[in-house]
């Protein structure tokens, strides 16, 4: 789970060496979305917080 | 500014940034500390405000890449400001922090500056207009929307390295943490 973002960023470095610039902005946005869950996961899964 | 000068700053910005990562992967390989969940989004982070640079230079500089670079920096700042909060407090028993200080912070707290930085730079490049009237090729860039360029010299030089770091993550988070989701506090390889 935790390569996914990396992953998605060579597939989206492989789109600009390509010159492919809507599929780089679409895997871009993908990665947010990804990375953003990650983080949300490790936040709520490590410890108990009041926010 | 012209387009020349600000295709530098965008791979001076690239490298610099690569060479956060990689003393990062040196504080990883030589003192043997494993990189946590939250340092690994942090690298991220930094991968996706060089996107945005890369993306300059490959498509023209434009708003929208540098509003890319600066929605990486404020993911990568809260995710370094979460792991500042989590161990802002010491525990009685327990070593401070995650890791080794470098310089007398640690690594996620240099993160956050860097982050909060980068996003101030941006800002002050953005201030200069007319770097988004033209292209690199001298085109108007509303007629070239989103037309590519061909990354020569260190363009493709810090294209390959952005790429490299990018490639090396996704081996060394496989090593660490397989397919399944980090440990909070890795100690050793999974692989």
């Amino acid at each position: 789970m935790s390569l996914l973002p990396f992953l998605i960023l060579t597939i989206n470095l492989f789109f600009i060496y390509k010159g492919m610039h809507k599929a780089a902005v679409i895997t871009f946005i993908i990665n947010i979305i990804v990375s953003t869950l990650i983080f949300h996961y490790h936040i709520t899964d490590t410890i108990n917080i009041n926010l | 500014m012209t387009p020349s000068i600000e295709k530098t700053i965008n791979i001076i910005g690239i490298l610099g940034l690569s060479l956060v990562i990689i003393g990062a992967y040196t504080v990883q390989f030589a003192l043997g500390e494993l990189p946590c969940p939250l340092c690994l989004l942090q690298r991220v982070g930094m991968l996706m405000v060089m996107t945005g640079f890369v993306m300059n230079l490959k498509f023209g500089i434009k708003p929208a890449h540098y509003g890319m670079s600066i929605i990486g920096a404020l993911f990568g700042a809260s995710v370094s400001m979460r792991q500042v909060l989590l161990h802002i407090v010491p525990v009685p028993g327990q070593p401070t922090g995650y890791g080794t200080p470098i310089l007398g912070m640690h690594l996620y707290t240099w993160a956050f500056i860097f982050f909060t930085m980068t996003i101030f730079i941006i800002a002050v490049v953005m201030l200069f207009g007319k770097q988004f009237e033209t292209s690199f090729n001298g085109s108007n860039s509303k007629s070239s929307k989103a037309s590519s360029n061909k990354l020569e010299g260190f363009a493709m030089f810090a294209f390959y390295v952005i790429f490299i770091l990018a490639v090396a993550n996704v081996v060394t988070s496989f090593l660490e943490c397989g397919l399944g989701p980090c440990p909070d506090n890795p100690v050793n390889y999974m692989y």
